[in-house]
């Protein structure tokens, strides 16, 4: 006779938000595995009709506290993209950069307080303030600086006040420039400190052949914003045509919706990315790489934390690259924009649709918009990389519980944690509200 | 003042030989949340708070203020470089009581709340600068009415927040 077990993780800990982990397995047979998100939805989509696009970036920002730049920047494209507006390669480039830190910020964060302690053989992030109190208060030294870099390139370290449609209303001076670079170069010491530890810390070994989407391009540049929707199984798909690769669909047992392309389910995030588009790294990431055995196409979602790493050194290093250029060439200020809803007509308005996209630190996300002549929002879809995530560890959980039914049950139900956890899902920006049509009403 | 505040905050808010260090903390865009950061305000008035961080301007009882805002783990290496024998720390919290009522905080009911990327545990931050100074900690709570979007405070929790002012005021002029 086969074993039993059952798993009930409920409010699974060091994630974003609240999610169940339920595991079911009779007599050696999994009867039942769900990851259930059981946050409630939030309206931002209805939030957003009616308002202007002027200020979407404002209220979409709020989606999310740790991704609000990306957001932001998603809400922004989505709306240039609608009126038809084409910011100059100055703002791309800025913009290109604000992601960066973020997805340093987030990174950071979730290697060393969520997925160390893991791996580390401690239940949080608290006891490492004694065993290693160095490791604790880098993390914290480095997390500062990425909320004072994004300080002083777009006037707070969450929800960026700066970055509007048609570009920024305050542009960074040569001091900025100099500032930011500064804590950038304090960072990469702190950098190759992180590099060294993760290069000791062991993952899980599992293995799960899934399909991996982020967004590719054809210019040799890694990318963050920009370029078609990609995947390993060979989708080269144009952004507007976005819902071709979700394919959203809903479950009874999540308020988030699930997604699926080419198989039952993809990846995004990370290692989705670094699968994607490995020779696009930075030399340095890619050592990295290297240094942890990370190359594509891995499918290992544990490693997703390692993908992480190798991210963090290129945003890190392309940041540097970034403001070195600013540096020399110059940044053109007279490009600032006034603040407001765009009164005075500065920015061209007419009717369409607009879908912006940008990889953020979890994954592809996606803003879609259509506009009035007013420029108001008519209606908005946003699909959120944990969104797309959520089916994808549900199939992971279903091929790792028979591999693991030799451990005891506190061994499965941590390893169905960590998995959870590689994923670093945000759960709460996740669950979203479900379409309903009234009939006869 | 003093009807506001018990005897045990009034000992703590009289201070220990030595240098104190007081850190305020809270959202100033969630309503009654910001009182750590109106006593941050109340207290600097006139001042750069900087430079009263580098001097001993007060006299007998160096005393230092940091606002932490909404991000108290941001400001733990430069509490720790203060090297403050003893760190109270204000803030907004709900501990049932009446608005603007004030509490000492035990240690051990000090959040550990769930962490996540979005959120470091206020423990983690206290811990830590215990840890690296052996600093005691106080953590004072004055409980909102309010602290949903929006800016000022209710009258009860101004009220609170000014006796504290006007104790650490007293404590801080030159005997």
């Amino acid at each position: 006779m086969g074993r039993n077990v059952k798993v009930n993780v409920e409010y699974l800990t060091r994630v974003e938000g609240h999610g169940n982990i339920v595991v079911d397995v009779q007599d050696g047979s999994l009867k039942e595995c769900r990851l259930e998100i059981v946050e409630a939805p939030r309206f931002f989509e209805g939030m957003l009709r009616g308002r202007s696009i002027f200020e979407a970036q404002h209220i979409t920002s709020r989606i999310c506290g740790i991704c609000s730049c990306g957001h932001t920047l998603a809400s922004i494209q989505a709306a240039e993209n609608a009126i038809g507006f084409t910011p100059s390669a100055q703002t791309i480039e800025l913009r290109k950069l604000l992601l960066h830190f973020e997805t340093l910020d987030s990174h950071l964060l979730h290697i060393y307080l969520l997925v160390a302690p893991d791996l580390l053989g401690v239940k949080s992030f608290v006891p490492l303030i004694k065993t290693h109190n160095e490791v604790v208060r880098r993390a914290l030294r480095m997390k500062k600086i990425c909320n004072d870099v994004c300080d002083v390139l777009v006037g707070r370290h969450v929800h960026p006040i700066s970055a509007i449609v048609g570009g920024f209303t305050k542009l960074p001076r040569e001091k900025d420039l100099d500032t930011m670079l500064d804590y950038l170069k304090q960072l990469q010491a702190d950098m190759d400190e992180t590099v060294s530890l993760a290069a000791t810390l062991k993952f899980p070994v599992f293995e799960r052949e899934t399909e991996y989407v982020g967004l590719v391009n054809d210019n040799g540049e890694y990318p963050f914003l920009g370029g078609k929707i990609g995947s390993t199984d060979g989708l080269k798909v144009e952004c507007a045509d976005y819902k071709t690769v979700t394919n959203e669909f809903v479950v009874p047992h999540s308020s988030a919706k699930h997604c699926k392309a080419s198989r039952d389910s993809y990846m995004v995030g990370a290692l989705a990315r670094v699968n994607l588009n490995y020779d696009k790294l930075h030399p340095k990431a890619k050592a990295v790489a290297e240094a942890v055995g990370l190359k594509p196409i891995t499918i290992n979602p544990f490693l997703n934390t390692a993908a992480q790493l190798i991210e963090c050194v290129h945003c890190l290093e392309d940041s540097i690259r970034i403001l070195e250029e600013f540096k020399t060439k110059g940044v053109n200020c007279d490009e600032e924009l006034v603040v407001g809803l765009n009164e005075k007509g500065t920015i061209p308005v007419k009717a369409g649709r607009g879908v912006g996209v940008t990889e953020v630190p979890r994954g592809i996300l996606f803003h879609d918009y259509e506009v009035d002549d007013d420029g108001k929002i008519v209606d908005a879809n946003c699909i959120i990389p944990t969104n797309q995530n959520v089916n994808s560890i549900e199939h992971d959980m279903r091929k790792l519980v028979p591999e693991i039914l030799d451990k005891t049950d506190e061994e499965i139900t941590l390893l169905l944690e960590m998995l959870v956890r590689a994923y670093d899902p945000c759960i709460s920006c996740s669950a979203h509200f479900l379409n309903v049509k009234f009939i006869n009403r | 003042m003093s009807n506001l505040l018990t005897a045990d905050i009034l000992k703590v808010l009289t201070f220990s030989k030595g240098t104190n260090l007081i850190i305020t903390v809270g959202n100033s865009f969630r309503s009654d949340d910001g009182v750590g950061s109106y006593i941050f305000s109340c207290l600097c008035r006139g001042r750069s708070p900087n430079s009263d961080n580098k001097e001993d301007e007060l006299g007998l009882r160096p005393l230092f203020f940091l606002d932490a805002g909404y991000t108290p783990e941001n400001i733990v290496d430069e509490a720790i470089s203060l090297n403050p024998d003893t760190v109270v720390i204000l803030d907004a919290a709900d501990f049932g009581g009446e608005p603007g009522e004030v509490r000492l905080i035990p240690e051990e009911a000090i959040p550990e709340t769930t962490l996540s990327t979005h959120m470091v545990p206020m423990s983690v931050v206290t811990c830590l600068i215990a840890d690296a100074t052996g600093a005691a900690i106080h953590f004072i709570g004055i409980q909102p009415k309010n602290v949903a979007m929006g800016e000022g405070l209710c009258e009860e929790v101004r009220a609170a927040a000014d006796a504290i002012v006007e104790k650490i005021k007293v404590c801080a002029k030159p005997h």
